[in-house]
């Protein structure tokens, strides 16, 4: 580990790091990551238009290093009850590598105009060499999980912060803060001699999988059975015939990008703040929007309610010619086809979001009606938070998903509770 | 320079650490919890009871249903296996084949001990599970399965052909390897208790090979079409006409039933059912009571809810394969006997019972069993009963409807004895619906809500996941078998 610096203008900072965890087999427990990182004062370094009061390049390359927990290494037998013994569903890994992520990151802070304006960039791209990730297996195997190294995935993403103080008095002031981010995450490699990888499954209705050369997050299901005209087919009996065995993909879990947008407001004694944050794109399989479609309690499923439903789709003929459907069926029954928990066409849905996140008012109190009191400072505030959401998707909130032995899997909603819309005051006395 | 060297000794000191601490490694990354070797004592008994669990659930809810046993009394949706649709992987195949770990780890840790009767008990099961998987789906992985532990996780499917030959040759070694003049040395066996020796012989194992060469006249039976491309006929005559070196079942006390004890953790998986699934979400069907109730069939007093209709207790049912605007009432038709939840005896494999109706089968097909065709099938109807310890009633096998007519065609009799054998593989796992796709006995009435193109299913079609995670060997095999829908035919019903 070192540090060096040339004149307080460009600083190398350099690591090197060795572990040996005995969590990993014998022969693979050893791993090294160094990391380097280089930052230049490029304010200090040339000299630069007045309007410029700061600017910094910043260069780094890291690896870091990860093992994972114990006793994933060797056979152990599970019990199942008293003297029971049965083979553990979860297969051990006896040649498991540790992870090394690779990353590359640049990035440039600029400061303008006497730090009124601020931006804030950096682009990285770090490949992750041996992931270990519990997974789904194929039951055939003989085990149900594995804990894997998983080839390569590669993660690019842009990261951008403006700052900005519009307005700046001795009474007034706002300033506003505005962040980007996009990350995407591809499959390079799996594991020798695989191409596809099942990350989590929710029984055989929805999938999240890694292919190689699709990316992390890819949604797999089931949908209808079309018709060359591409219109959906229906059976004899007038509903949606059932689903295409071909599984695909419907989506990705992971969102375009997401951006967030704080403002905040001094006046005298008033600070407001104000932070909206979104995303744009994502998707996510609702059983919420399953449960409460196939049980008619939306107003998707009005149509057709008091006098049935002719699907909008074709019947096979005999000859193997489609015609329009004609049979008007009950909504009850066309509303629980057409939304079945297995169709992933129908529950996934895009999740993009704005939301208003938070928001805040605070009055400080005068000096004055203190000093008397002995309290330094005080203040009242009202707060809400989870306030406001803007959205197309049908379920309680799109930033859903589900927790899977303790991992939080995105992608995939549950019927999770909605979050809750926080309203509250908030009082601070100073002594 | 003092300094320096100081340094240097500490760094060296500090390496000499991480090496001798590096060596307790292995030790320190032994979970003390869990054992790295066992018996297969302490392994046979949890298979016993979970893979029985398995199957009987299965008997319930998938073949029940399709067979039309019982019907859910509302299934607005338009799918079901009433309207013959079958989900993707809707069967055993996941729990199977997870067992099957067990199972293979049981038969390699004895032959390492060198313990032919553990070996030939995981022989048995593996048998009883593979040949049930090839009948539900037809083409399996087999050769290639539960090779994770070697590196393999893409099985390629055999052919159901090539599996039946092999499964045949298994039950043929069980029975080779199974000695009743030891005891299983790390006991643990909790369907035949062939754990000790009684007066010198393993009682146990005497039964034991009985299911073998049971099992294996279940086998041959279902592949009885395709004589010729296996030497069938000829495996059946060493069978029926050496009982001493291939004993069957012959009296219910040798069927291979695992009996729950009530105590834990032996349960009968019913056993705190709640009642809304235990019989307020399902009732029988017409088909299957009136039958019962026009036979005065004693055992609908174990299986069955009466109902009261104008004043009288009855048994009624409901129908099957409805449109998708019926509703049946909950309680106004007869569901399972809560006694069903508790029974001991409802953890079925195999039966005396089936043994008979194949025999029977056997007997109208001029195989030399012994006996006639009508005996044997009377002898199965009786030990229906005594298993579900119903009393019959006198009279009973020779009313009309229940008593056989050798004089009838052969078709018809085969008929009868199929519809008895229907009715004896009540919890089965998916006996009744592999015997309706060999003979097309029992005839099921068709419901008005099935779709016109709606046909009655001859397998599972293989789970969608294996899209994913197998995709080319699936392909081989969907190309072999012709397809994957559930109309595809395996190799035995072709």
């Amino acid at each position: 580990m070192a540090q060096l610096s040339y004149d307080e203008k460009i600083f190398v900072d350099l690591t090197g790091r060795n572990d040996w965890s005995s969590s990993l087999p014998y022969g693979n427990n050893s791993f090294f990551y160094p990391s380097v990182s280089t930052s230049f004062l490029v304010s200090d370094l040339f000299t630069l238009p007045s309007a410029v009061s700061f600017a910094k390049l910043r260069f780094s390359w890291a690896q870091v290093g990860n093992d994972t927990r114990p006793y994933q290494t060797d056979k152990y037998y599970d019990r199942v009850y008293s003297n029971s013994f049965t083979n553990s569903s979860t297969l051990y890994n006896p040649d498991l590598k540790p992870e090394i992520t690779s990353s590359y990151e640049a990035g440039i802070d600029v400061r303008l105009f006497n730090n009124r304006i601020g931006i804030d960039m950096s682009v990285y791209d770090n490949k992750s060499r041996n992931q270990i990730l519990a997974i789904p297996l194929d039951p055939v195997s003989g085990y149900s999980n594995a804990l894997v190294n998983a080839g390569l995935i590669n993660s690019k993403g842009i990261e951008v912060m403006l700052t900005g103080k519009p307005v700046k008095t001795k009474n007034v002031e706002w300033s506003t803060t505005l962040t980007w981010s996009r990350n995407r995450s591809y499959v390079r490699e799996l594991a020798e001699g695989i191409t596809n990888q099942i990350i989590y499954s929710h029984e055989s209705n929805v999938s999240i999988e890694a292919r190689v050369g699709g990316r992390m997050g890819d949604l797999y299901g089931r949908g209808f059975q079309r018709s060359p005209e591409g219109k959906i087919i229906y059976s004899s009996v007038g509903l949606p015939a059932p689903l295409n065995p071909v599984t695909k993909k419907w989506g990705n879990a992971f969102a375009d990008w997401k951006a967030g947008l704080m403002n905040e407001f001094t006046i005298r004694s008033f600070r407001i703040s104000i932070l909206f944050d979104g995303q744009k794109g994502g998707s996510l399989y609702s059983q919420t929007n399953h449960k409460s479609n196939t049980l008619g309690k939306t107003t998707v499923t009005l149509p057709g309610r008091d006098d049935g439903i002719i699907g909008d789709g074709v019947v096979a003929g005999a000859d193997g010619k489609y015609s329009a459907n004609t049979i008007k069926v009950p909504a009850s029954s066309y509303y629980d086809n057409y939304y079945t928990i297995s169709n992933a066409e129908t529950n996934i849905f895009d999740a993009s979001y704005v939301k208003l996140r938070e928001a805040r008012v605070e009055f400080n109190l005068p000096q004055k009606l203190l000093k008397g009191i002995g309290i330094t400072q005080s203040s009242v505030a009202l707060y809400g938070r989870e306030l406001f959401n803007f959205t197309d998707f049908p379920g309680f909130d799109p930033e859903g998903g589900n927790l899977n032995s303790g991992t939080l899997i995105p992608g995939v909603e549950l019927m999770q509770f909605p979050s809750t819309r926080n309203i509250g005051v908030n009082l601070t006395l100073k002594f | 320079m003092a300094t320096l060297k100081k340094t240097y000794t500490t760094f060296l000191v500090l390496c000499l650490a991480w090496i001798s601490c590096t060596k307790d490694f292995k030790e320190l990354n032994t979970d003390p919890n869990r054992p790295k070797e066992i018996t297969p004592g302490v392994m046979l008994g949890q298979l016993q009871y979970r893979i029985v669990n398995n199957s009987v659930q299965a008997g319930r809810n998938f073949t029940h249903e399709l067979m039309q046993v019982d019907a859910p009394r509302g299934s607005a949706g338009g799918a079901g296996l009433h309207r013959y649709i079958v989900n993707p992987g809707a069967a055993v195949w996941s729990s199977f084949y997870t067992y099957m770990t067990d199972i293979e780890d049981i038969y390699a840790i004895s032959d390492r001990l060198k313990e032919n009767n553990y070996k030939a008990i995981a022989l048995v099961y593996r048998c009883w599970a593979y040949a049930i998987l090839t009948d539900l789906y037809g083409d399996i992985p087999y050769s290639q399965a539960t090779k994770a532990t070697e590196g393999s996780f893409q099985a390629a499917f055999d052919k159901q052909k090539d599996i039946y030959i092999q499964l045949l040759k298994d039950l043929d070694a069980a029975n080779t390897l199974f000695d009743d003049t030891k005891a299983l040395t790390y006991g643990g066996d909790l369907v035949y208790n062939a754990n000790a020796l009684t007066g010198g012989k393993n009682l146990g194992i005497q039964k034991w090979k009985k299911f073998a060469n049971s099992l294996k006249l279940r086998l041959l039976l279902r592949i009885s079409r395709r004589n010729g491309e296996v030497n069938v006929h000829e495996q059946i005559n060493a069978i029926l006409n050496d009982p001493a070196k291939y004993p069957v079942f012959a009296a219910n006390a040798d069927e291979a039933i695992f009996k729950y004890t009530g105590t834990f953790p032996y349960f009968n998986p019913y056993y705190n059912a709640r009642t809304l699934d235990w019989r307020e979400g399902t009732y029988f069907t017409e088909f299957f009571v009136n039958k019962m109730n026009a036979d005065n069939d004693p055992r609908r007093a174990v299986w069955m809810t009466t109902v009261n209709v104008n004043g009288a207790n009855v048994y009624q049912g409901i129908r099957s394969g409805y449109p998708t605007s019926v509703e049946y009432a909950v309680g106004k038709n007869s569901s399972y006997a809560d006694a069903l939840k508790t029974l001991p005896q409802l953890g079925v494999m195999m039966t005396f019972a089936e043994v008979e109706f194949i025999k029977a089968e056997l007997a109208l097909k001029d195989f030399a069993t012994g006996k006639t065709a009508k005996q044997h099938y009377e002898n199965g109807i009786t030990a229906s009963m005594v298993q579900w310890g119903a009393a019959m009633p006198a009279g009973y096998l020779q009313q009309t409807g229940v008593a056989y007519n050798a004089n009838a065609d052969a078709e018809q009799q085969l008929e009868k004895i199929m519809l008895q054998k229907y009715y004896a593989y009540f919890f089965v796992d998916y006996q009744s619906w592999f015997e309706k796709r060999r003979t097309g006995y029992p005839v099921l009435p068709r419901g008005a809500g099935i779709p016109a193109e709606n046909k009655f299913p001859s397998r599972v079609p293989y789970p969608t996941y294996l899209q994913s995670l197998n995709p080319a060997n699936l392909e081989a095999a969907k190309a072999s078998m012709g397809g994957d829908d559930s109309n595809i035919k395996v190799w035995w019903e072709k």
